[in-house]
């Protein structure tokens, strides 16, 4: 292969950050390249040093970073590093495009979305401003922006998020830039609209013959997008080959970690749960919780209301794990949190054990937090970083009295520590001295402290790299053998709800349209937002992509037709139509 | 998953636990120690509460002690500030007064900001109705200009130190309640928060134990700028004879004795003026070196 056709070559890559006196190796010895027309995927957990990399490439790194000499970054037969800072401004922009994790906050809220466009031509080509505008409508219409003339002089609060990160591409690629960087583009979108703006990002690809470098934490995302992958783990590249190499055959063991972390959506479930399953359907299973038509709406304002739960009714079963699916806004925290009146209901009732919940008066409710409890998304902002974890935990004994002294209350904290698969000696220790996985585990800790039935767990997997996930699922089902535990596990990934739920609920718009068994659901879907949302996940297999047709992404989420009536289509399947 | 829990573990274990309230009290301390006008304000702040203390126990006459034959003096080897029209020594009554006045800028900030706390952090905790009558009630009181409130407030209650101290409180509780409201606010949505109300925590443990800490050093910076602002109003309304009463050594009551013999005699109403500038000062360069050294936003 000649020197040409290699687009960028990155080579012996070494990035420190000084910290005050010292220096602090972030990446080391780190070498790949892109060929012109292809994708290259950086996958790596956080921290791994793959955004550190690929801003080293535009040379936006902050001040304190230091790039080691011996180091190359070789761009369309240019070196980066000797590059002056007019020079790089040059490039930015013009031969490579950047595109950003968050589409919420890389726009300029106070200026209209055409210009942000134009701007970024004018600054590059030398065109006349109307040219420009022209320009950037063309683009617009290449991301698929619908009625560019309307949108053209729109604000950006008037886009939703995958429309915004629409806009953000259009401007990375204003300039036909021979290649485009994306860090994470789609972490931070739902995964119907990761899927358009993944199909967007090959179709541009085809268009324009682009090179993509693409950085990603999902083996998911990278495995139909990218030609060839390089693996990093704590700053260095631990495999790199072609796609279908490292997942057929991979050699590292950071690398099979990984792709073993990745919820299989074939996997059966296990014999267990098919019991279990069996006794809910036959009866023998008692009912712990009755949701009889909850509603929750909160005022917008002071006419609208907003709806976030319209009318649900769905039982919850002893010791099973009901998850609830469903993207950003479709209520499914909300349910959970109205379950358990973090919100007050609108109408409807919660039936535990025979009595509605909602006509609780405040002490029977404190009464009540002793057997139902709640585990948050963030483990950064549950977590109050003033107080030690012997306190985070102990609270919850101290509020319901829970044991005798300071003696026992250390004993039971220290007994939860290593119930959840932490040390002892942390009780003693700040939250901001644990990683997010250990975060969450102390979390998981003080929602046992009371000894619950019931645990609402609010998303507790997604602000965690896989590998972590991985690790707490497994804890969260031994927890549930061990402590006889009812689970009702929400979540936006259906591929970790399917591995942990024996039964699950979709949400759409604040309504439940299909509730069945995890394997019927994912056999026989019938709603068609069932439908859309699976055929959205990115399945980390090559091969099998190629294979499964997709349902059309690009149509408008507001054709959906979300049914009037909750339906039981076959036995135990209950579909909204 | 063992393998996971032993990787992120390690690293930790060996050292000591890193206590983030430790962590903050250090850092507050490098920026304050940096900030060399804040620091002249703390020194001059405790040059001025050892000269309330001791001061009196070291001057040998009377603050009331009347000396007729010796009025109106210049500032000479016996008098250092001089005497008033009555003959008594200016030095000795500066330096008693200078409890009074630190007495009435620290009691009347320390109840408005005890109403004005509780106040806004009820407000900003419950919301709702509750918030829209404390914070229009706010508006109201703040719609008034502070020493014309005051002025009301003791005209009703009648002219005395105390009376000074409650009016000063009233008008400073609209500014404390309109700082804890808002921080509420922010803090009431943190997920922590709403952890510990899952847990069942009753919302007078919340507020106590979370909310209070959280909310404590906008609150601190107002108090030590207020200050300055109390011992002005109240210092006004002495000036005013509404506060303390004749021979109280009060610096405002002096300073409006002394404008009568501003031409004949100017250090009688100059010397108590420049004492209560002292004052105000260090409490205010104080206070906005505080605000630095505890605003996030000012790292480094």
């Amino acid at each position: 292969m000649t020197l040409a056709e290699k687009l960028l070559q990155v080579e012996n890559l070494k990035i420190s950050f000084s910290t005050g006196d010292d220096l602090l190796e972030v990446v080391s010895d780190v070498s790949f390249d892109i060929e012109e027309g292809k994708t290259l995927g950086i996958v790596g957990e956080s921290g791994s040093g793959k955004s550190v990399s690929a801003r080293s490439i535009m040379r936006l790194l902050d001040k304190n970073a230091v790039i080691d000499p011996n180091s190359n970054i070789l761009f369309d037969g240019q070196e980066i590093l000797k590059k002056s800072e007019r020079e790089m401004q040059q490039i930015r922009g013009k031969d490579i495009g950047m595109i950003f994790q968050d589409p919420m906050t890389s726009l300029n809220p106070t200026m209209k979305i055409g210009k942000q466009i134009s701007e970024t031509i004018l600054i590059h080509q030398n065109v006349s401003k109307k040219e420009a505008a022209e320009q950037a409508k063309e683009i617009m219409h290449l991301v698929g922006i619908p009625d560019v003339e309307t949108r053209y002089s729109q604000y950006p609060f008037e886009f939703s998020g995958g429309m915004r990160q629409r806009i953000i591409i259009a401007i990375a690629l204003a300039c036909k830039p021979k290649l485009l960087i994306a860090d994470e583009p789609t972490t931070a979108l739902d995964v119907t609209i990761q899927a358009q703006i993944l199909d967007l990002l090959k179709d541009i690809q085809a268009k324009t013959g682009t090179s993509i470098l693409l950085i990603t934490h999902d083996f998911g995302v990278v495995a139909n997008m990218c030609e060839k992958i390089v693996v990093m783990n704590k700053g260095r590249v631990v495999e790199h080959g072609t796609t279908k190499e490292i997942f057929s055959a991979p050699k590292d063991d950071y690398t099979k970690k990984l792709l073993a972390a990745i919820p299989n959506l074939h996997e059966e479930k296990s014999e267990e749960s098919k019991v279990k399953l069996k006794e809910i359907y036959s009866g023998k299973r008692e009912k712990l919780i009755e949701v009889k038509e909850l509603a929750k709406h909160f005022p917008l304002g002071r006419k609208d209301i907003l709806k976030a739960v319209n009318s649900v009714s769905f039982d919850i079963y002893k010791g099973e794990t009901l998850g609830l699916v469903g993207e950003s806004g479709s209520g499914k925290s909300t349910t959970g949190r109205t379950l358990l009146r973090l919100h007050e209901a609108t109408s409807g009732e919660t039936v535990y054990e025979g009595s509605d919940l909602n006509t609780y008066k405040k002490n029977q409710m404190k009464e009540m937090r002793k057997r139902v409890q709640f585990v948050f998304q963030d483990p950064y902002s549950s977590l109050n970083p003033r107080k030690k974890v012997e306190d985070i935990i102990g609270e919850a004994l101290d509020i319901h009295k829970l044991s005798k002294g300071k003696k026992q209350r250390r004993e039971r904290v220290e007994e939860l520590l290593e119930l959840v698969g932490l040390e002892k000696s942390f009780s003693q220790r700040f939250p901001h001295e644990f990683s997010g996985g250990q975060r969450q585990r102390i979390g998981i800790a003080r929602a046992l402290a009371v000894e619950p039935e019931f645990i609402v767990l609010d998303e507790p997997l997604s602000a965690l790299d896989a590998s972590v996930q991985a690790s707490i699922v497994v804890l969260l089902e031994e927890l549930q053998k061990k402590l006889n535990l009812t689970y009702l596990f929400i979540a936006h990934d259906l591929a970790t709800v399917k591995k942990l739920s024996d039964r699950v609920a979709v949400m759409y718009k604040g309504n439940i349209v299909e509730l069945t068994d995890s394997e019927e659901l994912f056999e026989n879907p019938v709603h068609s937002y069932t439908k859309r949302l699976l055929s959205a996940i990115p399945v980390p297999d090559p091969h099998y992509e190629a294979t499964v047709e997709k349902v059309d992404m690009d149509a408008e989420p507001e054709v959906i037709h979300i049914g009037e009536t909750f339906t039981e289509i076959k036995p135990n399947h209950w579909v909204m139509q | 998953m063992q393998e996971e829990v032993n990787m992120n573990t390690g690293g930790i274990s060996g050292q000591e636990p890193i206590n983030p309230n430790v962590v903050r009290f250090k850092e507050f301390m490098k920026k304050f120690l940096r900030n060399k006008s804040a620091l002249i304000g703390a020194i001059m702040i405790l040059i001025l509460f050892m000269i309330a203390i001791i001061g009196p126990m070291l001057t040998d006459v009377s603050p009331n002690a009347q000396d007729l034959t010796n009025r109106l003096a210049t500032p000479n080897a016996d008098n250092w500030f001089g005497t008033d029209h009555l003959g008594r020594d200016i030095f000795t009554r500066i330096v008693h007064g200078m409890s009074i006045t630190l007495r009435v800028g620290f009691f009347s900030v320390l109840i408005g900001m005890s109403v004005g706390v509780t106040l806004g952090v009820i407000s900003g905790y419950y919301g709702k109705w509750v918030d829209t009558i404390i914070m229009r009630f706010m508006d109201i009181l703040l719609a008034f200009p502070g020493i014309l409130l005051a002025l009301a407030v003791v005209s009703v209650l009648g002219g005395s130190l105390n009376n000074v101290i409650i009016s000063v409180a009233v008008f400073s509780i609209p500014v404390f309640a309109r700082i804890s409201r808002g921080s509420t606010l922010e803090v009431r949505q943190l997920e922590y928060i709403e952890a510990v109300k899952a847990l069942g925590a009753s919302d007078l443990r919340i507020i106590s134990l979370h909310v209070l800490p959280n909310i404590l050093s906008p609150i601190i910076v107002q108090a030590t700028l207020n200050i300055a602002t109390s011992v002005l109003t109240a210092s006004g309304l002495s000036f005013l004879g509404m506060g303390a009463q004749p021979p109280t050594p009060e610096w405002g009551a002096m300073l409006s004795d002394g404008r009568n013999y501003m031409w004949d005699a100017p250090h009688v109403a100059t010397i108590p003026g420049l004492a209560i500038v002292v004052v105000v000062l260090a409490f205010n360069i104080f206070g906005d070196g505080l605000r630095d050294a505890l605003d996030p936003k000012t790292k480094n």
